[in-house]
């Protein structure tokens, strides 16, 4: 059988990034959390990030619900 | 500007050969163009030998119109394209991705996914995903309207373009998607794990590629 899948590769462009100690330690700490590489982490919070400032563009909030409560907590995006 | 990101050959029953298929990223006017030029006439054209033949029926009234619309292979005949791209366009969040033969200007199959999901699955729980919104082949590519259609295997295709964006990602192939009721055989097939109808999202089936499940799959379609 001929080979029907494939290996997209996305091109990327690398940055010089200069944290602080704790946001080293807190990407450390998530990217282990996660199982995903500090690279792979920021480009994920970057994406989520995008997506959040896209939607509030639409005029729609962001908010976390407490599931016991059902409490809602607004966040504000700058 | 849409990119060439792999080529792959698939079999044409038609021509009888395999054929070179490009997998392109990023849905552009002119792809939009081409669903709307190439496959929205087909469609429309199912959709009327469905209602002639619901309408012809003896006992039309127990014929169920979902099935028959399933039957004639346009069970996405609501789905506009043009309209779910503006609603969510290309971003980081929102990858599109196209099928299209060496040389030939019609889109094959296309895919809409979502970079800001996360896994159902209780042993993946909260892990990131790629999770795909929309996957359609072509009509032609479909046996229910054209038989033997163009290509084979454009959905198998597809849906490795999404185990392997996971993998790009760092997230070992994980892959969900909600399931019209026609393809649920199909991603059965593909070894996804079928986690039930889910009646938050219009009673649709939901699978997700765990990443061994997902390794089952390609090393399938290798």
């Amino acid at each position: 059988m001929k080979r029907v899948n494939t290996q997209v590769k996305v091109p990327k462009k690398g940055l010089m990034l200069n944290l602080s100690e704790e946001e080293m330690t807190s990407l450390n700490h998530l990217a282990i959390k996660k199982g995903l590489s500090k690279s792979s982490l920021l480009r994920q919070a970057f994406r989520l990030y995008e997506s959040i400032e896209i939607r509030a563009e639409k005029g729609e909030k962001f908010y976390f619900e407490n599931v016991k409560n059902k409490e809602k907590s607004e966040l504000v995006f700058l | 500007m849409s990119e060439i990101l792999d080529a792959v050959n698939l079999y044409s029953p038609q021509l009888r050969q395999h054929t070179k298929v490009g997998v392109y990223g990023q849905i552009s006017e002119d792809e939009l163009n081409s669903i709307e030029i190439d496959w929205r006439p087909i469609f429309e054209k199912q959709q009327a030998a469905v209602s002639i033949e619901y309408h012809s029926s003896d006992n039309y009234d127990k014929l169920n119109i979902q099935q028959l619309v399933n039957e004639y292979g346009i069970p996405d005949l609501q789905w506009d394209w043009r309209k779910k791209l503006q609603s969510s366009p290309n971003s980081n969040s929102h990858k599109t991705f196209f099928l299209k033969c060496d040389g030939e200007k019609k889109i094959e199959a296309a895919m809409q996914v979502d970079l800001t999901r996360t896994c159902h699955e209780k042993t993946q729980r909260n892990q990131h995903m790629v999770y795909i919104e929309f996957l359609a082949a072509a009509p032609w590519n479909r046996k229910q309207i054209v038989n033997p259609p163009k290509l084979l295997r454009v959905g198998t295709l597809m849906l490795s373009v999404a185990v392997s964006l996971s993998h790009d990602l760092d997230w070992n192939g994980r892959v969900g998607l909600h399931s019209l009721s026609p393809s649920e055989g199909f991603y059965k097939k593909c070894y996804m794990h079928d986690l039930g109808i889910d009646h938050h999202y219009g009673n649709l089936r939901y699978f997700e590629f765990t990443p061994q499940l997902a390794e089952n799959f390609m090393s399938t379609t290798t």
